[in-house]
C-alpha cells in the first residue's frame, strides 16, 4: 500500500526547508564565493607583482650576460682579459651584482680572475656540476652553492667559449638588497629560488645563508607551467601565491601572501554568516511555534465538527473561529453537512421509485445476492406461476436454471462490465421450451452495501423461431449462389465488390471476407486501373451495361482473363448497383494469343530468311512474299499481291508447267533449275523448290515456292573455267617465251658483236640495225608473253596509282589526241605494291584496246573518231568474300582502277576469251593478241584480279583490283638506270645450257675485260667451281637448265663457298624463288635477253661487292 | 505518531528545529578545532658559514624523516614539529640556540653536527636536561659517558687507526698532517689516533700543521711548506671544503703524493670544490658509499625528489638520528623526560638505516662498521683499498 506523507511531516519539512536551510545554504555560498573572490584577487595580485619583479630580474640577468658577451667579443678581437674586464665591469649596469669574473681554461681551471686573487688561480672547478657538458656559445646558471673561499652562497653565470669558459659569480647579498628595492609588494612576500629550490633571495636572509631548501614549492607544480598557486610552507606558516619562471634562467620566483593575512576578511565574513544563521534559526523556531498554535486550534475544532457529522448530526453551530481561511473551511464543512443530508433524502426517494418499477415490470425480475440466493423478485414472476416461498431464499439455479459456475462467471463479468445481456433457453413450468433474453446488472455495493445481481428475463421465443426460418432460407439461397460455376457479383458504383459467389473469390484465391469490399481494379495491373474508372464504370453509369475481357492477377500472382458482362441495377429503394456475371477464359485467351504469336514468329522468320519465298493460291496468284523475294526480284508485298510473279522466259514455261503438274499430282516438291525475270527485266538463274500447303481449317490448298538465286554461282563457275584455261595457256606461253628468248639472246649477242666488229662505216651496218630492231620487237613480244605467263614483277614498290595514271595519261594524251581521257581519281588512294613500268604497260594495253574499240564503233556507225572517251577511275574498295568468290581472292582492302570506253563493246563469246593469248578480233597484222593477255598476267602477278563489264554497242569497262598496302607511298621513283657500258676485271664462271647464249655472253664478258670460264652443263660447272672456287669472282647462272636448275646449282656452290657471288639470268620469271634467293646471300638477277650495257653494269657492281636484285 | 496531537507535534518540531540550529551553529563555529599539540623536536647545527656543509645536509635529512613520520600519522597521534637553529659554529651561539630550543619545549635536540659544537653545549644539556642526539659528532672525547648524549655515528679514532694501517701497508711511513683547529675536538684526537697507530706500524707523523680562519688565505704556502718536508703521504683532517682546497694546492705543487682525508670531509663540497685533485684520496668512514647498495639508492632518490640536490652521509645520519628519536618517543612513557627518553631509546636493540642496521651501546654510542672510501670519477666509492 502506498504510504502518504502526513501533514505533520510536510509542515515540519517545509519549515526546515523554508527557514533554516536557506540561511545555511546562503551562508555557505557566501563564504565560498567570498573565499573564491579573495583567492582570485591574491592570484591576480601575485601575477602582477611576479611579472614586475621578473622583468627587473630578467634585465639584471641580461646585463650580466651582456657583460660576459662583451668581454668575450673583446677577447675575440685580441684584447687581454685583464685589460678589458676591469673597464667593462665598472661600466656595466647593475655592476654590483657581479662579484667576480673568471676565465677558465679548457680543463676548467681558473686562468684569470677579476678582481685578482692569487689564491684562486689554478683552482680546478671541474667538480662543479653546472660546468659539466657546457659547450661553446652555451649559457648556464649554476645552482646556489657555497663559495669555497668566502663560504657564502653564490650563483654563477657561465658561457662556453673557445678553449675555455667565462664565468660571473653573482653577489647574492646584492640581490637580496636589490629585489626588495625594485618593488614594495605590501602584504605580499617574494622568494627567488634556483632550479633546485635553494633561495637566491628571501625576505628572511637567513634562509639564503642556511641554504634552506624550498624545493617543496617547486615540487608542487612543474616549473614550465608559468603560474601556479597553492598553499605552501616557505616561511614557517602557510602561504598562498603564484610561482613563475624567470626567463633566461632556471630561477623561480614565488610571490605570495600568508594565508592568515590573506583570508582574514573571509574569516570575519564567515563568523558573521554563522551568527546570522544562528539568529535566523532561532527566529524560525519561534515563528514555527506561533504558527503551529494558530493552525492547530481551529484544526481541532474542525475535528469535533467532523465527528458530529459522522454521527448524523448535521446541526453544526454557527459562528467563526480563528482566521478567515479557517472560517472558510468551517463554512465549507457546514455546506458539506447540508449536502450530505440532501443526498441521503434523494437516495431514499430513488429507492422507492426503483421498487415501484420492479413491481410493475412486465418481464420477470430476480434479484440475488453475491452467492446466487434470490433475495427479491417482482410480481411478473408470480404471474408466471411462481409462489414467493418457492423463490425467495432459493438458489437462482433452481429457478432460472443458471448453474453455480455459470453464476460465478456472470458475477465476475458484471464486476468488470457492470451489466450485459445473454440468452437463455429453458423449459418453462408449463413444459414449453422458452427462449429468454436475460439482462444481468450489478446493483448496490456502495459503501458497505452488499452487492446484488438483478436478472431481467424477457421471453423471445417467437422472435427466435422467425429468425431461424429466415436464416435457413438465406443459407439455401447462398448455397445455390455459390454452386454456380460462372462468376456472379455485385458492385457498388465505385466498382467495389458488394457480393461475390464462391467461384469468383475462389478463382482469385481469396476468402470471401478478403475479397468482398475490395475494388476489382486492385487485381489489375496498375496501368489498367485508370481504364477501369474511365471506361468500365463510366460506360456502366452512362449506358447501363459493359462487357469485355479483362486481365487480373490472383492472390498467388497468377494471371487470369475473365470475360464478363455487367449491368446497372436499381433496387426497390432506388439504390443503384452493378450486377454481373463472368467466366474464366484464361485458357482460350492464352491459346489464341499463342497462336497469334506463332504466326508472327513464322512471318518474321520468313521475312528474315535470305532465300526468296512466295506463297501462291490455287490460281497461282501471290498471297505472300518475303523480303528476300523483294530483294531478289524487286517487287514489294503490295505490288506482288494477287499477281502471278515472277515472270519467266518463254523457253522455261513448259518446263515449269510440267514440274507444277508433277507437284500437284504427287504432292512431292522437286528442285528445278530454271530462270525468272526480275522487276527490271534482268534474267536470274534460279533453282525452285515448291511444296503444297493445306489449310487445316478451310482445307484450301496453296503452294509455297522457294527460289534459290544461283546467278552469281553460275558466273563464278564460268570465271573459274576461264581461269583454269588461262593458267594452262600461261604455262604454254611461258615455255614458248623461254625458248624463244634463248634464241633471241643468241641472235642479239651475235648481231651486237658483229656490229661492234664491223663498225659504223660498214655498208651493211644499217641492216644490222634493222635486224636489231626486229629482234627488239620480238623481245617485246616475248616479254608480253612472259608477262601473261606470270612474267616478272621485277621492281615492286609501294606505289600511288593515281600518280602512275597521271604520268601515263599525260604521255598517252599527246599521242592520241582524238580521244578524250577523263580522270576520276579518288583522293587519298591507298598505296599498292606495284611495278610502275608494268602497271603503265597495263594501262597502255587497256587504252590501246579502248581506242581500237572506239575506232571500230566509229567506223561501224560512220562517226568521227573524236568524241571517243576513255574514263579512268580509281577507288578504294573493301571487298567481301562473296564478291571475291569467283576470283578466288581473300576479302580485304583493294584499290580499284576502272578503265571505261564508249567503244563498240563485246558480245559474251568475245568477253569470255578476251584475255586468252593470241585471241584477237582485229584484222591480221593489227594486233598480236597478247595485249590483254599480258594485262591479265601482270595483274594476276600483282596478286590482283581483273573483271570486265561490257555491253555490245555501248562500251566496255575493265576493273582492275590490286591489294592495298598500309605503307605510305614513296614520293619519288628510283632514278633511271644508266645506259653506259662499264668495263671491269675478274674471273667469271658462265653457266648456260644454251650454247648460243653461252657463246654470246662469253664474248660480251670478254669484251668487257673479264676472264670467262664458260660451261654448258651444270655438273661440269660445279666441278670447275670446286677447283677454281677461290679464284672465281662471279658466277653467271642460267635459271632453267636440264638435270639441275640454276637454284640447285647455286645451293651447291654455296656449300663449297658461302661467299660466292652469283648472277642468275633468266628468260622466265624468277619471282617464285625471290624469297629463297634473298636468304642465300649476295645474288643478282638479270632478265634475259639482256643488253650489253645492262650486263656490264650488273656484273661490274657485283664484282665490286654490291649485291643486286635485293638479295 | 497517531497518538500525538498536532499541537504537541508542532511544539516538538519547534524544539527540534531550535536544537538543530544550535547544533549546526556550534559545529560550524568549532570547525577550526584544535589539533593535538605536536612533538617539538630541535635541530641545531652549523647552517651557514665555513662549516655549514654537514649542518645543511643534516638538516635536510632530518626534515625528510620528520615529513615521512608526519605523513604516517606522527608519533602517538601527534605530529613532529622541527625547530631548526643555526649554531654558526660558534660555541656561544650554540649555547644560545640550544637554550632557545629547550625553552621552546623540545623533547630532544638533533645536533650538533661537529664535535666542537657538541662538546661546547654539553654542560648546558646536562644542566637543562635535554636529550642531544647527534648525527655526526664522532669525537672520542664523548665516548663511554653516561650523559644525555646519543650519537648514531661511531667514534672517529677507529677509522683514523685504520688509515694509519693502510698507510703503513702501502709503505707510506712518513706522513704529514694538516688539521683544522676550528674543530679541534674532532681533529686532534683523530690525528693522535692516526699517529699512534702509524708509529705502531713503524711509521711516523713527520709534521703536523694546524690551520684556522686566518690561514685559509695562505693555503698554497701551507701546502708548499708541508711538501718541503718530503712526506710519503699527507693526512688532511678538515671539513670537505677545506680538504678540497688543500688537495687542489697539493696537486698544483706535487701531483702524485698520496692523500688521506678524514670522514668529516666526505661531503658533496669535497667533490664540488676538489675537482680532479680529490680523485684517489683515501679514508675510512662509518658509511658505505657503495653505489649498488639498494637502500642508499632509494634514500638518494627520495632525498633528490624532495630537495633536488645530492645527499651526503650527514643527511643519512641525521635521518637516522630522527629515527632513533621517533622510536624512543614511541617507547617512552609520558610525560616524556630526557632520561626516560634515553632509556627508552637504549632499550631498542637495533635500528634500521639506509646505510645498514646499527646498534647503540649502553652509553648511547653507535656500534657500527666503517668502510674504506675513495673518490673515483667524481663520486665516493666504497671498496677494498
Amino acid at each position: 500500500m502506498k504510504i502518504r506523507p502526513s501533514l505533520k511531516w510536510i509542515i515540519s519539512f517545509v519549515l526546515l526547508v523554508s527557514s533554516i536551510l536557506p540561511s545555511i545554504v546562503l551562508g555557505i555560498i557566501l563564504i565560498w564565493v567570498s573565499g573564491e573572490v579573495q583567492r582570485d584577487e591574491i592570484e591576480n595580485s601575485s601575477k602582477v607583482i611576479s611579472k614586475a619583479v621578473a622583468i627587473h630580474l630578467e634585465h639584471l640577468v641580461e646585463h650580466s650576460k651582456n657583460t660576459l658577451q662583451i668581454i668575450h667579443d673583446s677577447m675575440e678581437y685580441g684584447a687581454l682579459f685583464m685589460e678589458v674586464v676591469p673597464y667593462i665591469a665598472k661600466n656595466t649596469p647593475n655592476r654590483s651584482v657581479i662579484k667576480s669574473i673568471k676565465l677558465l681554461d679548457q680543463w676548467k681551471r681558473i686562468q684569470v680572475i677579476y678582481p685578482l686573487d692569487m689564491n684562486k688561480l689554478g683552482i680546478d672547478l671541474s667538480g662543479l656540476p653546472y660546468l659539466k657538458g657546457l659547450k661553446e656559445e652555451e649559457w648556464v646558471f649554476s645552482e646556489v652553492y657555497s663559495d669555497p673561499f668566502s663560504r657564502e652562497p653564490v650563483v654563477s653565470l657561465c658561457k662556453g667559449i673557445k678553449r675555455g669558459y667565462l664565468c660571473v659569480d653573482m653577489d647574492l647579498e646584492y640581490l637580496n638588497r636589490y629585489v626588495p628595492s625594485v618593488i614594495r609588494p605590501g602584504s605580499f612576500e617574494l622568494v627567488l629560488m634556483d632550479s633546485n629550490g635553494l633561495p637566491i633571495y628571501h625576505p628572511d636572509h637567513r634562509m639564503v645563508l642556511e641554504r634552506q631548501s624550498l624545493a617543496n614549492i617547486i615540487n608542487l607544480q612543474a616549473p614550465e607551467q608559468d603560474i601556479v598557486h597553492a598553499p605552501i610552507v616557505p616561511l614557517g606558516e602557510k602561504y598562498v601565491g603564484c610561482l613563475s619562471l624567470i626567463r633566461g634562467t632556471q630561477w623561480h620566483l614565488f610571490v605570495g601572501q600568508a594565508e592568515k593575512k590573506a583570508f582574514e576578511t573571509m574569516t570575519k565574513t564567515q563568523k558573521a554568516m554563522l551568527s546570522l544563521v544562528f539568529i535566523t534559526a532561532l527566529l524560525a523556531s519561534l515563528a514555527g511555534f506561533l504558527f503551529s498554535r494558530a493552525i492547530t486550534r481551529p484544526m481541532e475544532a474542525l475535528k469535533h465538527m467532523a465527528e458530529k457529522v459522522s454521527r448524523g448530526d448535521y446541526g453544526l453551530p454557527e459562528g467563526s473561529k480563528g482566521y478567515s481561511e479557517i472560517t472558510e473551511v468551517l463554512d465549507a464543512f457546514r455546506s458539506m453537512a447540508h449536502s450530505i443530508k440532501e443526498r441521503e433524502e434523494r437516495i431514499l426517494e430513488g429507492q422507492r421509485r426503483y421498487k415501484d418499477l420492479l413491481e410493475n415490470a412486465v418481464d420477470p425480475i430476480i434479484i440475488t445476492d453475491e452467492k446466487g440466493e434470490i433475495v427479491e423478485v417482482n410480481r411478473a414472476l408470480f404471474e408466471r406461476g411462481w409462489r414467493e416461498e418457492e423463490v425467495i431464499g432459493h438458489s437462482v439455479s433452481e429457478i432460472a436454471g443458471i448453474s453455480t459456475s455459470e453464476f460465478e462467471r456472470i458475477v465476475q463479468q458484471l464486476k468488470e462490465k457492470g451489466s450485459f445481456t445473454f440468452e437463455l433457453k429453458r423449459v418453462g413450468r408449463r413444459g414449453a421450451l422458452t427462449h429468454y433474453s436475460v439482462s444481468a446488472r450489478l446493483i448496490g455495493g456502495l459503501g458497505k452495501e452488499e452487492i446484488k445481481i438483478q436478472f431481467t428475463f424477457r421471453d423471445i421465443t417467437e422472435q427466435k423461431i422467425a429468425y431461424d426460418r429466415a436464416r435457413i432460407s438465406e443459407e439455401r439461397y447462398k448455397e445455390i449462389y455459390d454452386s454456380v460455376q460462372d462468376l456472379i457479383y455485385t458492385q457498388d458504383l465505385e466498382g467495389r465488390i458488394l457480393s461475390a459467389n464462391k467461384a469468383l473469390w475462389n478463382i482469385f484465391g481469396y476468402t470471401q471476407e478478403q475479397f468482398v469490399g475490395r475494388k476489382v481494379s486492385e487485381f489489375m495491373k496498375p496501368e489498367y486501373r485508370q481504364a477501369f474508372e474511365t471506361e468500365y464504370l463510366a460506360q456502366l453509369k452512362e449506358k447501363g451495361f459493359y462487357e469485355g475481357i479483362s486481365q487480373y492477377y490472383t492472390k498467388d500472382g497468377r494471371r487470369i482473363f475473365i470475360q464478363y458482362k455487367s449491368v446497372l441495377v436499381t433496387d426497390k429503394e432506388g439504390n443503384k448497383y452493378i450486377s454481373g456475371i463472368g467466366r474464366d477464359v484464361t485458357e482460350q485467351f492464352l491459346a489464341q494469343k499463342r497462336l497469334q504469336q506463332e504466326e508472327k514468329r513464322i512471318r518474321t522468320m520468313l521475312q528474315t530468311v535470305n532465300v526468296p519465298i512466295a506463297l501462291y493460291n490455287q490460281k497461282g496468284e501471290i498471297l505472300f512474299i518475303n523480303q528476300a523475294f523483294t530483294n531478289t526480284f524487286g517487287w514489294t508485298q503490295e505490288e506482288a499481291m494477287g499477281k502471278v510473279l515472277p515472270e519467266m522466259p518463254e523457253s522455261e514455261k513448259e518446263k515449269n508447267r510440267e514440274a507444277l503438274k508433277r507437284l500437284l499430282r504427287t504432292g512431292i516438291g522437286e528442285f528445278l533449275e530454271t530462270k525468272r525475270y526480275t522487276k527490271s527485266g534482268q534474267e536470274v538463274d534460279v533453282i525452285t523448290n515448291a511444296s503444297i500447303v493445306v489449310d487445316p481449317v478451310t482445307g484450301s490448298q496453296s503452294t509455297v515456292v522457294v527460289f534459290h538465286d544461283i546467278t552469281e554461282f553460275r558466273k563464278m563457275e564460268r570465271s573459274l573455267a576461264t581461269a583454269q584455261r588461262m593458267e594452262a595457256l600461261g604455262i604454254l606461253a611461258g615455255g614458248i617465251a623461254h625458248n624463244f628468248n634463248n634464241l633471241l639472246m643468241g641472235i642479239t649477242g651475235n648481231i651486237q658483236l658483229l656490229r661492234m666488229k664491223l663498225g659504223r662505216d660498214h655498208p651493211e651496218f644499217k641492216r644490222f640495225e634493222t635486224i636489231e630492231k626486229l629482234i627488239g620487237d620480238a623481245t617485246s613480244l616475248t616479254r608480253q608473253l612472259v608477262q601473261f605467263a606470270r612474267g616478272g614483277k621485277y621492281e615492286p614498290r609501294p606505289t600511288d596509282l593515281n600518280r602512275v595514271i597521271k604520268e601515263h595519261d599525260k604521255i598517252f594524251a599527246t599521242t592520241r589526241k582524238e580521244v578524250l581521257i577523263q580522270e576520276e581519281l579518288q583522293e587519298g588512294l591507298w598505296p599498292v605494291e606495284c611495278d610502275t613500268n608494268q602497271f603503265k604497260q597495263v594501262l597502255m594495253n587497256l587504252y590501246i584496246n579502248a581506242v581500237q574499240a572506239i575506232e571500230e564503233r566509229a567506223s561501224m556507225h560512220g562517226l568521227p573518231q573524236a568524241g571517243g572517251i576513255i574514263t579512268v577511275r580509281t577507288q578504294n574498295v573493301i571487298l567481301e568474300a562473296l564478291q571475291l568468290g569467283r576470283f578466288q581472292k581473300e576479302k580485304g582492302f583493294y584499290v580499284k582502277v576502272s578503265v571505261s570506253d564508249n567503244g563498240k563493246g563485246m558480245d559474251e563469246e568475245t568477253k569470255r576469251k578476251i584475255f586468252e593469248p593470241f585471241f584477237t578480233t582485229k584484222e591480221v597484222g593489227k594486233g598480236t593478241g597478247l595485249g590483254l593477255a599480258s594485262v591479265y598476267g601482270i595483274v594476276k602477278n600483282h596478286d590482283g584480279f581483273i573483271d570486265v563489264e561490257t555491253k555490245l554497242g555501248e562500251g566496255t569497262t575493265f576493273h582492275i583490283y590490286l591489294p592495298a598496302l598500309e605503307a605510305e607511298t614513296p614520293k619519288e621513283e628510283a632514278s633511271a638506270k644508266e645506259e653506259a657500258v662499264v668495263q671491269g676485271r675478274g674471273k667469271i664462271l658462265l653457266v648456260d645450257d644454251e650454247k648460243l647464249v653461252l657463246d654470246a655472253a662469253q664474248e660480251m664478258l670478254k669484251e668487257l675485260g673479264y676472264e670467262v670460264l664458260a660451261v654448258d652443263e651444270p655438273t661440269e660447272a660445279l666441278q670447275l667451281f670446286n677447283e677454281e672456287k677461290d679464284n672465281i669472282d662471279l658466277v653467271i647462272l642460267d635459271m632453267v637448265m636440264p638435270v639441275k636448275d640454276g637454284i640447285q646449282v647455286l645451293r651447291e656452290m654455296r656449300l663449297m663457298n658461302p661467299k660466292v657471288k652469283v648472277l642468275l639470268a633468266s628468260g622466265y620469271g624468277i619471282e617464285p624463288h625471290m624469297e629463297e634467293l634473298k636468304e642465300m646471300g649476295c645474288t643478282g638477277v638479270i632478265q634475259k635477253p639482256y643488253k650489253f650495257s645492262e650486263l656490264s653494269q650488273v656484273v661490274g657492281r657485283m664484282i665490286k661487292g654490291l649485291c643486286e636484285g635485293g638479295a | 505518531m497517531g497518538t500525538l496531537s498536532l499541537r504537541s507535534f508542532f511544539k516538538l518540531v519547534c524544539v527540534l528545529t531550535f536544537l538543530t540550529c544550535v547544533f549546526i551553529s556550534l559545529t560550524l563555529l568549532s570547525s577550526c578545532k584544535r589539533e593535538r599539540p605536536p612533538w617539538k623536536v630541535g635541530f641545531a647545527g652549523t647552517l651557514s658559514g665555513t662549516f655549514s656543509e654537514l649542518g645543511v645536509a643534516g638538516r635536510n635529512g632530518a626534515i625528510l624523516k620528520i615529513e615521512e613520520v608526519n605523513k604516517g600519522g606522527g608519533v602517538k597521534g601527534r605530529p613532529l614539529e622541527l625547530l631548526i637553529r643555526d649554531d654558526k659554529h660558534d660555541p656561544k651561539e650554540a649555547m644560545r640556540v640550544d637554550q632557545e630550543l629547550i625553552e621552546a619545549g623540545v623533547v630532544a635536540i638533533i645536533g650538533h653536527m661537529t664535535s666542537a659544537m657538541t662538546l661546547s653545549v654539553m654542560p648546558l644539556v646536562e644542566e637543562q636536561k635535554v636529550l642531544l642526539i647527534s648525527p655526526t659528532t664522532s669525537t672520542p672525547l664523548l665516548a663511554k659517558k653516561n650523559d644525555l648524549f646519543i650519537r648514531v655515528v661511531g667514534v672517529s679514532s677507529e677509522p683514523a687507526k685504520e688509515i694509519a694501517k693502510l698507510a703503513s701497508q702501502k709503505g707510506l711511513k712518513k706522513v704529514a698532517v694538516l688539521l683544522s683547529k676550528e674543530n679541534k675536538e674532532y681533529c686532534v684526537p683523530y690525528a693522535e689516533a692516526f699517529k699512534v697507530k702509524l708509529q705502531e706500524e713503524g711509521g711516523d707523523v713527520i709534521w703536523v700543521e694546524e690551520f684556522g680562519q686566518e690561514q685559509r688565505s695562505i693555503f698554497s704556502f701551507l701546502t708548499e711548506e708541508i711538501l718541503r718536508k718530503k712526506p710519503d703521504a699527507i693526512l688532511i683532517v678538515a671539513s670537505g671544503t677545506d680538504t678540497a682546497l688543500l688537495c687542489q694546492y697539493i696537486r698544483m705543487s706535487n701531483g702524485m703524493i698520496p692523500i688521506f682525508v678524514s670522514g668529516w670531509a666526505l661531503t658533496q663540497d669535497l667533490l664540488l670544490h676538489g675537482g680532479r685533485s680529490v680523485e684517489g684520496v683515501w679514508t675510512y668512514e662509518y658509511f658505505p658509499f657503495a653505489a649498488q647498495d639498494k637502500a642508499i639508492e632509494e634514500f638518494r632518490e627520495k632525498y633528490k625528489a624532495r630537495f633536488r640536490i645530492e645527499p651526503s652521509f650527514a643527511s643519512v645520519l641525521a635521518y637516522d638520528a630522527v629515527e632513533v628519536l621517533v622510536r624512543g618517543l614511541k617507547n617512552a612513557k609520558e610525560p616524556i623526560t630526557p632520561n626516560g627518553l634515553k632509556e627508552a631509546i637504549l632499550k631498542i636493540k637495533r635500528f634500521e638505516s639506509p646505510s645498514g642496521a646499527f646498534e647503540l651501546d649502553q652509553y648511547g654510542d653507535a656500534i657500527i662498521r666503517y668502510h674504506f672510501v675513495t673518490v673515483e670519477n667524481g663520486r665516493f666509492v666504497s671498496s677494498n683499498p
